[in-house]
């Protein structure tokens, strides 16, 4: 167990801490709680189930004999039985997004869940490291300035501009931030969080500079894009999204034990063994990427990378192990009923996505929160 | 549009919130489809929709975006949303056989999902001049099927439009000294003041008027307007805008705007209000709004 702290290689060269929960306010108050051999089947069953509701309503109406027909086709099981329209839109428009949701909804629950962990701190959200700011700044930039600086490159890259701008800069900030919280000791995670905090403050300056200097067309553009919408999504950008947010995942899930050992402390975990340093680095890298992918197709859903991991902490602790995948199944099924619910609350028009995770994410924490603060007082 | 009209705009949304949450789960809108003659088509912006209706188009049209405020029949058509986030599922369950764009219309993504969809996309372009107003007129009559009602739209507008012309280069508007009447348009986004300045449709309105715009040199798009650069700009006249209804203080508080008393517009209570929809609608009421705004001006 005393391994060297400073060795190289993965994070992980604990295997010993998995009962090592730690002593958090929330982590007391135990009685009641949802064993984890049931949370990821409801999980699971709920995320499946908002799918299909999902893929089955719409604006556009498709009998659900339709949908499954048109699924046959499309497997080569079965022919006709729909109109062509209405597979254009099932397969082309609807299921995408959906698929889209899924995916950034499982990547932005599980960066939050990451990065709480990582700087032991339940208000951690990706915001916190400069992505959200880094990237809202690069889209303000690209909008306002793009076809005024380079017009030929804003041109060429057409659509792909506002994601190529997106995951640049949420990712280019995040590792400035990383190295401005860089000691000759290490990775202060404090200062790390006090310069995004900084960065923050920074990009919201520039990004209201943006704004002063935009056309009334550019600001709405830039307004819309802050309050997220799964509306781009096609089955290119689902590819590319499920492609760099398996490697995000499956980086983050890696760092479960690690991270269990940070919840005791920094030096308590590199007296574990924990390669502390090196976990810092992969928390960022791959939190950055999975946030990255996020907003560069679908703009800033705020709230869920915060209250996905919570919501699983109330339900069933602290143990990275079960929060770290939870909230990935939780953050896909919350961002899923969102967007079913911005695509029919107003139908034909549609709400932005990010009005309605905080309404639909935040009375769910508060009546969990209700129930643990409870628990905590009849302990 | 004004600022003040997207808050409300967005206030009203969120009240109809809880109500949606409702029924919006229980019944997805299914428009019943108008018997027509030509293809139904969904209008995105509000000159555009003011050219379906100039043209009798209103049998074959599904829904307006929510900037189409006028005429008011268009009110009470099935709303596709703001024209910048349209939905693409939401406009396709319309069954519209084509979508007449303005300027505006987007996400650019969203439109190539409803073309891909089957659906026409016609992009209703051009400046904002008369003969601007003319090709969209013409295009929006191809889309329609109703060229004949176009090109006798085009010749009825022309002629007004030739004969107000007229009317103001006998008597332009004039500034003490004789000099071309200085004027700034003035346009309320809560507690700030933002001025017209150049590439703008209030610009463009100001120079068809014979006017001058006073923060024309100064800066392009819609700017904050401090009390000082109002002062500095010392308009003859200013013009400002209201909503639909004119509220019953809007001139007195339209006066009341930081600055502008030590300018000589403030100084003469030369101000004018002229309703936003008609002033920057750019479609066939250009002329109305030219006579309007003239007239105010000389009065």
């Amino acid at each position: 167990m005393a391994r060297c702290a400073h060795e190289g290689g993965a994070a992980m060269t604990v295997s010993r801490v998995e009962t090592a929960a730690p002593p958090s306010g929330w982590a007391r108050a135990r009685a009641g709680r949802m064993p984890a051999a049931w949370l990821f089947p409801v999980l699971a069953a709920l995320l499946v189930a908002l799918v299909v509701v999902a893929a089955g309503r719409g604006a556009y109406p498709i009998s659900a004999s339709n949908v499954l027909a048109i699924l046959l086709h499309k497997a080569g099981l079965a022919q006709g039985g729909f109109e062509p329209q209405q597979m254009g839109v099932l397969w082309t428009i609807r299921l995408p997004r959906v698929m889209l949701g899924v995916a950034v909804g499982a990547l932005l629950g599980m960066a939050g869940a990451t990065l709480q962990g990582l700087f032991r701190n339940p208000l951690a959200d990706p915001g916190l490291i400069g992505v959200s700011s880094g990237a809202a700044l690069a889209v303000a930039l690209a909008i306002v300035f793009g076809n005024l600086w380079w017009p030929a490159l804003a041109q060429a890259m057409g659509l792909a501009l506002l994601p190529v701008a997106a995951f640049a800069g949420g990712v280019l900030t995040t590792l400035l931030v990383y190295r401005i919280g860089r000691t000759s000791l290490g990775v202060s995670v404090a200062a790390m969080l006090l310069a995004g905090i900084a960065m923050n403050a920074i990009a919201m300056a520039l990004i209201g500079l943006a704004s002063y200097m935009a056309t009334d067309e550019q600001l709405r553009n830039l307004t819309f894009w802050n309050l997220g919408s799964l509306a781009p999504a096609t089955w290119p950008i689902v590819g590319v999204v499920s492609l760099v947010g398996a490697v995000a995942l499956a980086g983050m899930w890696r760092l479960r034990l690690g991270l269990n050992a940070m919840a005791l402390g920094e030096a308590e975990a590199r007296h574990l063994g924990v390669a502390v340093e090196s976990l810092k680095a992969l928390a960022v890298v791959f939190s950055a990427l999975a946030v990255g992918m996020a907003v560069a197709f679908c703009g800033i859903i705020g709230f869920l990378g915060l209250v996905a991991p919570h919501c699983i902490r109330l339900m069933a602790g602290p143990d990275a192990r079960v929060v770290l995948p939870g909230a990935a199944l939780l953050g896909a099924a919350l961002t899923v009923a969102a967007d079913l619910v911005a695509r029919l609350i107003i139908a034909p028009a549609e709400l932005p996505i990010g009005v309605l995770t905080a309404l639909i994410g935040a009375p769910f924490f508060l009546f969990l929160l209700l129930r643990a603060k409870g628990r905590m007082f009849e302990g | 549009m004004s600022m003040s009209t997207m808050t409300q705009r967005r206030r009203s949304l969120l009240a109809a919130l809880p109500a949606g949450l409702l029924l919006g789960a229980l019944a997805p809108a299914r428009a019943a489809q108008p018997r027509a003659q030509g293809p139904r088509v969904v209008s995105v912006g509000a000159g555009v929709t003011e050219i379906v209706y100039a043209l009798g188009g209103q049998p074959q049209l599904l829904a307006v975006d929510t900037s189409s405020l006028y005429p008011p029949q268009a009110l009470a058509l099935p709303k596709v949303g703001y024209q910048r986030t349209l939905s693409a599922e939401g406009v396709l369950s319309l069954g519209p056989q084509v979508l007449l764009a303005g300027q505006e219309a987007g996400p650019p993504a969203v439109l190539r999902q409803i073309e891909s969809a089957g659906v026409r996309v016609v992009h209703v372009d051009g400046d904002y001049t008369f003969e601007g107003v003319l090709g969209r007129i013409g295009t929006v009559a191809a889309a329609l099927g109703r060229q004949a009602e176009g090109k006798a739209l085009a010749d009825r507008l022309a002629l007004r439009w030739q004969a107000l012309q007229a009317r103001i280069a006998a008597a332009p508007l004039r500034g003490p000294g004789g000099r071309p009447l200085r004027v700034a348009c003035l346009m309320r986004h809560g507690a700030n003041t933002m001025a017209a300045g150049r590439d703008t449709g209030a610009d463009a309105m100001l120079r068809l008027v014979g006017a001058v715009n006073v923060f024309g040199g100064d800066f392009a798009n819609y700017k904050p307007l401090s009390a000082e650069s109002l002062a500095g700009a010392a308009p003859d006249a200013i013009v400002g805008t209201f909503d639909g209804t004119q509220e019953p203080d809007a001139r007195a508080r339209l006066l009341a705007t930081p600055g502008l008393a030590v300018t000589p517009a403030g100084r003469n209570q030369r101000a004018v209000l002229i309703d936003i929809v008609l002033l920057l609608g750019f479609g066939p009421r250009l002329p109305q709004a030219v006579e309007d705004l003239y007239g105010a001006l000389r009065a």
